[in-house]
């Protein structure tokens, strides 16, 4: 309790005189001990004063902070390191997948199972990164569509041979060991180990690569006679977004895998101008402002359904009534906070009173517009028990609801 | 009221859609109007009220009053919300666009 007490004592002084005072020194991270934070404050303690947590323990916590780090970082690269190896013949790209549920082994064709559908794609070229654990149902359904993966957390590692995989781990290990006494290198995409991928496969970077996620937003290809030119190698990424504000996060995600996605950068294919306004607008020099190119939305289906007319499409689907004008809803379904909770999310900004409200007004719609019929496509499965359903929805989807009724 | 299946292609709504009504900036809705479908992002709480693009008034509904009343506009007068240019991509088949200029 004391220790708790004095750790929220200076980190609220600390807090205060941070607003005020440009002098304070800033403490080594959120946890820094509280002789750390007392420094910081250059605080004039009286000789009376006892501290429950001594310089020692602050000495110990410190230690301590750096040292998980590495410990983390030596396991990832033991697990890189003694992986057994695979071939990489044929494979022209990287593809980084989301999660295992999201694997393209589902009718709905999600990831880049559209692509291999239209026969836009060979599987057998794409080297596909899938994080979480995958089943061994999933397994068997990826390969029995040919479909090449690895885990995540491997990298590239398991297409590198043994000597590329020392070279790699030296090369990670003393950035980590530097991060450990330097603290200047301290950061999740250098010490967590993953730089035994960094260096990536020779053989897989000599094509363009290609590292989408479910969503997409900004696509991007590096230059092919930039950073790596004078080796003769090809940088391309794409990523995958659906919150602009995430884009940062995927590109640190990007750098386990080798890729230098920023410096160098060409050209940048987006969705809309809009998000090519967003990532230009703070980079000012000429340099780092790469050639934004617009793609449109690229969502897993077959794009060329649009070029019929909605009567025409309507009419194969079986959807008759010409009177009828229709309207189609798509939605996002939050998840509930207990699997927000249990997964460790913040809130989304589509909160359940936004999903609600949204349903609410679209049942008004109904109400008030009797020639008008409203489809439903909703984002998720209803009947998983992990995303909130607003009561709106169930009204309008109950098979006894007048609407349903009413088709 | 029809309920698609939730793993139906997204295309395959978007067209059967007159017209398209989706939470804000959801992906559907910037194909559709790529595509000549009307849409609308409705925001019942006002999620987008800080966006920097003043033009997205013209597709953006925030409140029931808001939403009816532009869809009467357009039950009415044939007035079809559509996105500010910015939000309008160029081409119709980005999959075989994608293609070309990446793989």
């Amino acid at each position: 309790m004391c220790k708790e007490y004095e750790q929220t004592y200076f980190f609220m002084l600390l807090a205060d005189r941070w607003a005020t005072h440009h002098d304070v020194e800033r403490p080594t991270g959120g946890g820094a001990p509280v002789m750390g934070w007392a420094a910081a404050l250059r605080l004039p303690l009286p000789p009376s004063t006892r501290l429950h947590q001594s310089a020692f323990h602050g000495l110990i916590d410190r230690f301590w902070q750096r040292l998980q780090p590495l410990i983390y970082a030596a396991r990832e690269a033991a697990v890189n390191v003694l992986s057994p190896r695979r071939s990489a013949d044929g494979i022209k790209r990287l593809w980084m997948g989301n999660q295992a549920s999201e694997a393209p082994t589902r009718r709905h064709q999600a990831d880049f199972g559209f692509l291999i559908a239209r026969g836009l794609l060979d599987p057998k070229e794409n080297l596909y990164f899938l994080g979480g654990k995958v089943s061994a149902e999933a397994s068997a359904k990826l390969a029995e569509r040919t479909i090449r993966w690895s885990p995540e957390n491997l990298g590239a590692s398991p297409y590198l041979s043994y000597g590329e995989r020392l070279a790699a781990f030296l090369k990670g290990a003393w950035i980590s060991v530097a991060a450990f006494f330097t603290k200047r290198l301290h950061g999740p995409g250098v010490s967590s180990g993953r730089a035994i991928g960094a260096v990536g496969d020779p053989r897989a970077q000599a094509a363009p690569q290609v590292m989408p996620d479910d969503n997409q937003l900004l696509l991007a290809r590096a230059p092919r006679h930039g950073r790596h030119g004078r080796r003769g190698r090809a940088h391309g990424h794409l990523v995958y977004q659906r919150q602009q504000l995430q884009v940062r996060g995927e590109l640190q995600r990007l750098s386990r895998f080798g890729c230098r996605f920023e410096h160098g950068l060409v050209v940048l294919i987006v969705w809309n101008r809009a998000v090519a306004d967003l990532y230009m607008a703070p980079r000012q020099v000429e340099a780092a402002r790469p050639k934004p190119l617009v793609a449109g939305p690229l969502m897993c289906g077959d794009s060329r359904r649009l070029s019929k007319k909605p009567e025409e499409a309507r009419r194969e689907f079986g959807l008759e009534g010409p009177s009828m004008r229709t309207v189609v809803a798509f939605d996002v379904l939050p998840q509930t906070r207990a699997t927000r909770l249990r997964i460790g999310m913040g809130p989304s900004p589509y909160t359940p009173e936004a999903i609600e409200a949204f349903y609410g007004d679209l049942r008004a719609a109904l109400d008030r517009f009797p020639d008008m019929r409203l489809l439903l496509k909703s984002k998720r499965t209803l009947a998983t028990g992990v995303l909130y359903i607003p009561q709106a929805l169930r009204d309008l989807t109950d098979p006894t609801s007048a609407y349903v009724l009413q088709g | 009221m029809v309920f698609l299946p939730t793993d139906a292609d997204p295309y395959l709504a978007l067209a059967m859609a007159d017209l398209c009504v989706g939470m804000p900036f959801t992906s559907p809705l910037l194909a559709g109007w790529a595509n000549g479908r009307g849409g609308i992002y409705h925001a019942p709480l006002r999620l987008a009220r800080y966006s920097a693009l003043t033009e997205l008034a013209l597709c953006l509904t925030q409140s029931r009053e808001e939403l009816l009343a532009r869809l009467e506009g357009w039950s009415h007068r044939g007035e079809a919300p559509h996105a500010p240019s910015e939000f309008i991509a160029p081409h119709l088949d980005p999959a075989q666009e994608l293609i070309q200029l990446v793989l």
